[in-house]
């Protein structure tokens, strides 16, 4: 009896182990699991289709290109606007990435909306007269780049009913780079993400 | 066979007790004894260092958190309630076929806790606010959109609630009966003073005071037309369902294009305690099996009012005036609930009474342990969401000189709260849960 107990309760445990979800890779360009919310697969269609429009607009051009040129970028607010607790980080970083790789576009890490991203720059300007330190190697002021565009950007949700078990969630990613010599928008990008699944469940 | 039944009457039983939790916290509450109330909410609602797994204790750990002033504890425990929240509406039938038997044998309280819609729109504002208050307004704004996308879910929600319960009366295998039994029902309910039908929800299933608070935050912080689209669409709908003053004011105020907001001081008084169920035991002559039958009745929770903790605030000669009902919101939806609740209480009542039938014709003593069974557990669930407020009522007064605001509440020693120094619109969110806790009070300032 007890060994036929032991029996059966080492089946079930084998058994009930099989049921546990394996932890394993998964490839970017093969993986098709979808969820309503955005995930890594959203953020790097947005940036990447973004991205290429515009670096295809002819006013994204340094009149000095063929010289090494670049524009300098700031990093303004890109606003989350949806009912995902995301991090808009992400989908800047991504997009910073590919300017940064275009060889068009630097990005500024020493002015930004609230502070600078890194106050390191201002910081070591500090150690000047610092007995510690090599003056020489000291850097000077006036040396910083000042941007010449600013990246703004918002990211909103619109639900929708499609039928009683269906719904329908549509994500637009709106980005803007202005000049900031003039104010004026130098470029507009809007990319639509627009998912459909089960309506028994909030999106978020 | 015995065991079985046995078993099955075991089971049966189970889902009868009423928690000894519930009644500490119950006293806790009343006594005044917050920290004792939060930490028996925090411990029920799951073991320690894991993710709470009981729904209903999560959002009560969650109200008494935010009531202590710990808003990112709050916080932390309503995101793991909507996680259950999530985890109830994606519940897989089948999987849950097993516990709606045993509610069939027993009652409702066997099975896990189904929010309300109400409780859903509540977490997401209460959310919201521990956001605002905390000064991240990125976060508040997320909470905010869920909490508008769930008061869009609600129409319709109950729109197909309805139509799935035509459908389970009509498909019942004895509708006629079951129709006469919900006339009968209707009858007893009414003797018994419950008028269902004075239980009117506000239009649309809409919590007037979450669509107020929402507009107000973009009134307070919006950036740009969208949010100042936003702030008029959600203070339009309020209007319409409140007609009060100052909302009617905040509205005019979203409808200019232009203009900053003028600094001054919203008060909203978020009061008492919900409306509760409590149970109501009828007594159907619907089956009429045969006169073997020792025992069969019916049990259902009906409404009471919920109780506030003070008539009103004031601030110098100014009254805070209703604003919104949360008794009105909780019995509207449960109105909609309730032929739902109805019929299968009298499915249960229809399935133990032959049930006990059968076990009288097989041996007359298991036929009255049947009958003892099926009055025992003839119970109503009467679960929910205890720490929800009576009302909400609104006051605006300019803002002070002295940047000191003093709160008057009947019965109790005035409240003096310190503005920000810097003059700006700001919501001073005072709650009450009842006359022996003292009422906790936030101050949520715009950008």
């Amino acid at each position: 009896m007890s060994l036929k107990f032991s029996a059966t309760a080492i089946a079930l445990a084998i058994s009930l182990a099989g049921c546990a979800p394996m932890t394993q890779y998964v490839d970017p360009k093969t993986d098709n699991v979808a969820v309503m919310g955005l995930d890594y697969k959203d953020f790097e269609t947005a940036a990447s289709k973004m991205v290429n429009d515009m670096l295809d607009s002819p006013l994204m051009v340094h009149p000095k290109a063929a010289q090494g040129g670049r524009f300098v970028v700031a990093m303004s607010n890109i606003t989350n606007d949806t009912a995902q607790r995301i991090d808009t980080d992400q989908l800047v970083k991504k997009i910073r990435v590919s300017l940064l790789n275009s060889g068009r576009f630097v990005v500024t890490t020493a002015v930004g909306l609230n502070g600078p991203e890194d106050a390191m720059t201002a910081k070591s300007r500090a150690l000047k007269g610092s007995k510690m330190m090599n003056q020489a190697t000291v850097k000077k002021n006036g040396r910083v780049v000042a941007p010449d565009f600013s990246l703004s950007g918002k990211i909103i949700q619109r639900n929708n009913r499609v039928d009683g078990r269906t719904q329908q969630v549509d994500y637009y990613f709106q980005l803007t780079l202005t000049n900031l010599d003039n104010g004026l928008a130098y470029w507009e990008g809007e990319e639509a993400i627009i998912k459909r699944g089960d309506n028994r469940t909030v999106s978020w | 066979m015995r065991g079985l039944i046995v078993a099955c009457l075991l089971g049966v039983l189970a889902g009868c007790a009423t928690p000894q939790a519930r009644k500490d916290f119950s006293r806790d509450l009343a006594s005044g004894d917050l920290p004792a109330a939060t930490s028996s909410a925090v411990q029920a609602a799951g073991p320690q260092d894991a993710e709470p797994n009981d729904l209903l204790w999560a959002l009560e750990a969650g109200s008494l958190l935010r009531h202590s002033g710990l808003t990112e504890r709050s916080t932390k425990m309503f995101d793991s309630a909507e996680s259950l929240m999530k985890d109830d509406d994606t519940r897989n039938l089948v999987a849950s076929t097993g516990n709606q038997a045993l509610s069939m044998l027993a009652n409702d309280n066997v099975l896990p806790y189904s929010p309300a819609v109400y409780d859903t729109v509540m977490l997401n504002t209460y959310k919201a606010l521990n956001f605002w208050r905390d000064g991240d307004y990125e976060n508040a704004r997320v909470e905010w959109n869920r909490s508008d996308d769930r008061q869009r879910r609600a129409a319709e929600h109950f729109e197909a609630e309805i139509a799935q319960q035509r459908d389970e009366v009509s498909q019942a295998q004895n509708a006629d009966l079951t129709t006469r039994s919900l006339e009968g029902s209707s009858q007893a309910l009414q003797k018994a003073g419950v008028d269902v039908s004075q239980w009117e929800p506000y239009a649309g299933y809409v919590n007037p005071a979450a669509v107020y608070l929402h507009g107000l935050y973009f009134l307070f912080n919006g950036e740009g037309r969208a949010d100042a689209e936003k702030a008029r669409s959600s203070l339009e709908r309020a209007y319409g369902l409140t007609k009060h003053a100052q909302v009617k004011s905040d509205m005019n105020a979203a409808r200019r294009k232009s203009g900053k907001l003028k600094p001054a001081v919203w008060v909203l008084f978020e009061n008492g305690t919900a409306a509760h169920k409590e149970e109501l035991r009828i007594d159907l002559p619907l089956f009429l099996i045969s006169g073997d039958v020792k025992y069969t009745g019916i049990a259902l929770p009906v409404m009471r009012d919920g109780t506030p903790a003070y008539p009103y605030l004031t601030i110098g000669r100014q009254q805070t005036q209703p604003l919104a009902d949360m008794d009105t919101i909780i019995r509207g939806e449960y109105k909609t609930r309730f032929n739902g609740i109805l019929i299968k209480e009298i499915l249960r009542a229809t399935a133990k009474t032959v049930l006990q039938k059968q076990l009288n014709d097989s041996n007359p003593l298991l036929g009255s342990l049947g009958a003892i069974a099926q009055a025992v557990s003839t119970q109503a669930d009467l679960r929910g969401w205890s720490t929800l407020p009576h009302n909400f009522q609104l006051a605006t007064v300019p803002y002070p000189q002295s940047n000191r605001l003093t709160l008057g509440v009947p019965g109790h020693d005035d409240i003096v709260v310190d503005l920000p120094s810097e003059k700006r619109p700001v919501l001073v969110y005072v709650r009450a849960i009842n006359a022996a806790l003292p009422p906790r009070v936030d101050i949520l300032a715009s950008r």
